[in-house]
């Protein structure tokens, strides 16, 4: 150890140097001290399993989801057992932030409290949410820009919305057999279509007037 | 190293067993105590800010220090530096005999990872793992006390250390036990930690330390957002401690808690100005800062004496015998009581009282936020009775809640503050004005291109106020527009009210502080009747058993929350014989037994399957605990809601005898029937969960679905981690529940009203919710996570459990119940059938 130390010092001294000229402009006052040091990570902890913060964080933000999950708001006046609630916007927002898994985690999490007081809903939820936040974050993942967001967003859209049909022509004769599938069809074009659209449309709309400052507020919270 | 049966005996396991329990002497205990923590020149650096610049010091053994200094002389990056959670960036850092950091080191790694791309530096990772096991032996405690709490029961949160440290759950039950008692919580033991007081829960957030034994416990400002009987009470916690013989290094801003340690360390601009006995530091001599009010007197009059309006007789606010209780509380919670006060047009009146006297509910009631429970609220003469009469006064009451700087939203400070003005509907350059002027007058204009989130905390205030200021309100209400500002910030805001009081708009202000700008101070709780039951609720309720003091708590924010859904709502559980025999099942099975009843339930489509079926869930209920019946009175709503969906089917079942008509649909006599099975069916489903719920913990639920999906790892799933995600979800659903309420209170006066208005302000409504939660996660998230370091926490592989249930004779009685009534529904249809051939 003793050896190989004296062979990387004199690196060491044009490494700090080279960050003394920059700390020097920057603290003036400070000279000799900020130029021995060399800025760089305060982690303490290695790497492995899921770290602290990604644990914290994930579950911060299912609570904010579990926490507005119970605002359920009738979008048409037509329709008032359709019932619109905000926290798929957490599940974008998680996904775009962190990634694919993080939006599945989110939706899950989000959902399985629920499924012990309203099975199917839940069930519904989680494909609806799943299928709008998933493929966006998969997206976002490939193109880390604006443009990428929004088609990213408009795919999960497009995705959930099928999702949103298909899942109710499944579900919905499962719970009330007295509702044939052929009901269900007869109900898209007046109901469903027009209800998930505006759901989408919010939450889209929303997520896009949120992206910017939500990655300012995470890029500050990473410095 | 044997676990001994006290934190007393303890001092026989360390190295130097001859050192002296406590120090009182000022120059240390004597050179035998053995070296916890030694600290050479080492420096921190935030980005290009200096946190720490060449500090020193070494702590041994047993001794009481404070950490003492002004905010931003780095006393907190001190204490994150001494208890393991972050390295330096020079100098030396050794912890419990162990070298964790050292400056060369870190430049090696550095060069290191430049050489191989992408894979860790080998020095770091030797490093991490010294400061892994020197973190078993120091524990840390935080601030903000509901931010370190990672379960809903007390006795599991205390448990939660010992787990992670791998320790047998009989060693375990011992160490909760002892450590509830150094905190003298023990008969809080099954209480909701979410339910307590801030300096109770402070109490388990170091009961939780000192169950990990450590040698070295540094508590970071833990009485900063307590009041006078919490610090109390936390100090004489510490002390048990340090009894205890554990060394304390105690940061705090206050002279006479630093007086209490036997040597004093004072930061200056991360710099050691004076490290010696605590009788000799100057801070300790400083005079001493009071939060309280000044006056004990009714009424004050200040010295800047603008005589109010007395040509207008009309009053600004007129408050009549008001009283408030929140909707979904208990009967005898009320958070306010026969207050009946006048405030008259162009006032500046301050309003001041212990906490929990009501004063934020009462703000709330003066904005028009919501009408009062009895009495009335007058506001310019509009009582506040109905909901169109409060918006009718909507934009002439401004509100500034608690920490208004948590419902920042916008890209810039600018499009923030325009928020309010464009909700009134004005034209652009009218709103630009009233902008410009708030902005002027609170002396922030230079900031309007700026992102909130980088902006300074007391920066943020501003923005925050000037946001309501701009909607030029002829009242504005403020919830301690000054707490946690430092004195300059704080100058400026009451500079900005003593301008806009100039300009003839009436001002409320609740404050701890000063009261001199004021020409009134009103004190809330003395003069006004207080209700006998509520009053005790309200003031003792740190020192009552019955651990039911929801009500009277106030959050973080000053309001009760009293309204977020809580599945879990058992506060006080019994012992395990007079448990209610559902509850003493192993969550395994009653997972297991309510999806199966669950599934079953979908099969009911006769009337004499729905009979079955509700005999099974009355069984269910009458078997759960007494709290079930609570939580399903509370649940009416969703009850409702649940029925009246059922009840929808009727509409979609043509067949059968058509009974009546509306409109060209027919209702039958079938779909009635349907009707009633369907939207019961529902109602069973519901109630069976929240009989899972009634009967165990979340955290006990989240760990059976975790061992039952364990399997699941093998594919690369984290169950572990997922299953802690989950828990710690539901302990902070209802944190995050009361900041959204709060939240949409502020919003909405802002004009953000997401029930009304057009598309686009809906959206922009949502929004301004969204972001600042999304902030506020953020924020709880980072403390949080610290606090699961500091527990040692490091994911599932080697923790244990403390309640780990075993399969026993009467889970395996109740599954085969819940087998044998499924076959029965099932065969129900048939049975008929075949008795009626």
């Amino acid at each position: 150890m003793g050896v190989s130390q004296h062979t990387q010092n004199p690196t060491d001294q044009s490494n700090s140097a080279n960050s003394a000229s920059t700390a020097k402009t920057a603290n003036p006052g400070k000279t000799t001290d900020t130029a021995r040091v060399t800025p760089h990570s305060h982690s303490t902890t290695g790497s492995g399993t899921w770290s602290t913060r990604r644990i914290a964080v994930y579950a911060l933000f299912v609570a904010v989801a579990l926490a507005l999950s119970f605002i359920s708001v009738p979008l048409m006046p037509a329709a008032p057992f359709l019932q619109y609630d905000p926290s798929g916007i957490i599940a974008l927002i998680a996904g775009f932030a962190f990634g694919p898994s993080a939006a599945a985690i989110v939706t899950v999490l989000t959902w399985l409290p629920h499924l012990f007081t309203n099975p199917f809903g839940a069930i519904m939820a989680i494909l609806v949410t799943g299928g709008a936040s998933i493929p966006a974050a998969i997206v976002y993942k490939r193109h880390r820009a604006f443009t990428g967001a929004v088609i990213g967003l408009l795919l999960g859209d497009v995705i959930a919305i099928a999702l949103a049909i298909v899942g109710n022509l499944i579900i919905t004769p499962l719970y009330s057999p007295g509702i044939t599938v052929a009901d269900v069809i007869g109900m898209i074009v007046p109901f469903l279509l027009p209800f998930n659209l505006l759901k989408m449309a919010i939450n889209t709309i929303v997520t896009i007037a949120a992206y910017k400052p939500c990655s300012l507020l995470l890029k500050r919270t990473d410095a | 190293m044997p676990d001994s049966p006290t934190i007393e005996s303890r001092l026989a396991e360390g190295p130097a067993s001859q050192g002296p329990a406590t120090s009182s002497s000022a120059e240390g205990p004597a050179s035998e105590s053995p070296v916890l923590a030694r600290l050479d020149d080492v420096s921190f650096l935030y980005g290009r800010t200096t946190a720490l610049d060449g500090v020193s010091l070494t702590i041994r053994a047993g001794e009481y220090i404070a950490i003492v200094g002004r905010n931003g002389s780095g006393k907190s990056t001190l204490g994150r530096v001494l208890s393991g959670l972050v390295a330096p960036d020079d100098g030396r850092v050794e912890l419990m005999g162990r070298e964790v950091y050292s400056g060369v080191s870190g430049a090696v790694s550095a060069e290191k990872h430049d050489s191989l791309a992408g894979s860790p530096p080998a020095q770091t990772d030797a490093n991490a793992a010294e400061y892994r096991a020197a973190r078993r032996d120091i524990g840390l405690v935080l601030q903000n006390p509901a931010d370190q709490i990672v379960t809903t029961v007390v006795e599991d949160d205390v448990a939660f250390g010992p787990e992670n440290l791998g320790l047998e759950p009989d060693v375990i039950t011992g160490r909760v036990r002892e450590a509830l008692e150094a905190v003298d919580m023990t008969r809080f033991a099954q209480a909701d930690p979410d339910r307590l007081s801030g300096g109770q829960q402070q109490r388990v957030a170091i009961a939780g330390a000192l169950a990990m034994h450590p040698r070295l416990l540094i508590l970071d400002e833990p009485t900063a957002m307590l009041d006078a009987t919490g610090r109390d009470d936390v100090m004489r916690a510490i002390d048990a401690a340090h009894r205890g013989g554990t060394a304390i290094v105690h940061i705090t801003h206050m002279p006479e808690q630093a007086a209490r340690a036997s040597r004093v360390i004072e930061l200056r601009d991360g710099r050691i100005v004076y490290d010696g006995p605590s009788a000799a530091s100057p801070f300790c001599a400083a005079p001493r800062h009071h939060d309280s009010p000044a006056a004990s007197a009714d009424t004050q009059v200040g010295t800047h004496n603008t005589a109010p309006d007395t040509s207008s007789t009309a009053d600004a606010f007129r408050v009549e015998n008001a009283s408030y209780r929140y909707r979904d509380a208990a009967t005898d919670s009320w958070a306010l009581r026969h207050v009946s006060l006048t405030v008259r047009r162009g006032e500046f009146v301050a309003l001041t009282g212990r906490n929990g006297m009501g004063k934020s509910t009462l703000a709330t009631l003066l904005c028009g936020v919501d009408a009062p429970t009895e009495g009335t609220v007058r506001v310019f003469g509009t009582p506040t009775a109905t909901a169109r009469q409060r918006r009718s006064l909507r934009g002439r009451v401004g509100y500034v809640m608690q920490h208004p700087e948590r419902q920042l939203f916008a890209e810039h400070v600018e499009d923030d503050i325009a928020f309010g003005p464009s909700s009134l509907g004005l034209p652009t350059s009218e709103v630009r004005r009233r902008v410009q002027a708030a902005m002027d007058l609170l002396g922030i204009a230079h900031l309007a291109n700026r992102v909130p989130w980088e902006l300074s905390g007391g920066q943020q205030r501003l923005v925050a106020i000037a946001g309501v200021v701009a909607m030029e309100p002829e009242a504005i209400v403020l919830d301690e527009p000054t707490a946690g500002l430092d004195l300059e910030a704080a100058a400026r805001v009451l500079d900005a009210l003593r301008a806009l009081h100039a300009e003839g708009r009436t001002i409320v202000m609740i404050t701890h502080g000063d009261t001199s700008a004021a020409s009134r101070t009103i004190r809330l709780g003395e003069c006004t009747e207080t209700d006998t039951r509520a009053g005790d609720a309200r003031t003792t309720d740190a020192r009552t058993t019955n651990a039911r003091t929801t009500n009277a708590r106030t959050t973080d924010d000053g309001i009760a929350d009293a309204t977020t859904p809580s599945s879990a709502d058992a506060p006080h559980r019994t012992p395990a014989q007079n448990r209610a025999p559902l509850a003493r099942l192993d969550p395994r099975a009653l997972i297991i037994g309510t999806l199966v009843g669950m599934v079953g339930m979908f099969f009911v489509a006769t009337p004499l399957q729905l009979l079955w079926a509700f005999l099974g869930v009355c069984a269910v209920v009458a078997l759960s605990p007494r709290s079930l019946r609570g939580t399903l009175r509370n649940c009416h709503g969703m009850l409702a809601s649940v029925l009246v969906l059922g009840l929808l089917n009727v509409f979609f079942v043509r067949s059968g005898t058509p009974l009546a008509h509306i409109g060209s649909l027919p209702i039958t006599d079938e779909g009635m029937r349907n009707a009633v099975i369907y939207s019961l069916r529902f109602v069973f489903v519901l109630v069976l969960g929240l009989a899972m719920t009634a009967c165990t913990t979340p955290t006990k639920l989240t760990d059976a679905g975790a061992a039952m999906l364990s399997p699941l790892s093998r594919l690369g799933v984290h169950v572990d981690e997922i299953s802690l995600v989950m828990s710690l979800a539901l302990r902070f659903m209802p944190v995050m529940g009361a900041e959204l309420r709060t939240l949409s209170i502020a919003q909405a006066t802002r004009g953000g009203d997401v029930a009304s208005g057009s598309p686009a302000k809906r959206c922009r409504a949502v929004m301004a919710l969204i972001v600042p939660m999304c902030a506020a996660a953020l924020r709880h998230a980072e403390m949080l996570g610290t606090a699961l370091d500091a527990r040692c926490y490091e994911g599932g592989a080697h923790r244990t459990h403390w309640h780990r249930s075993r399969w026993g004779i009467h889970d395996a009685i109740a599954l085969l119940a819940v087998a044998g009534w499924m076959t029965a529904l099932l065969l129900l249809p048939r049975l008929v059938t075949i008795l009626a051939a």
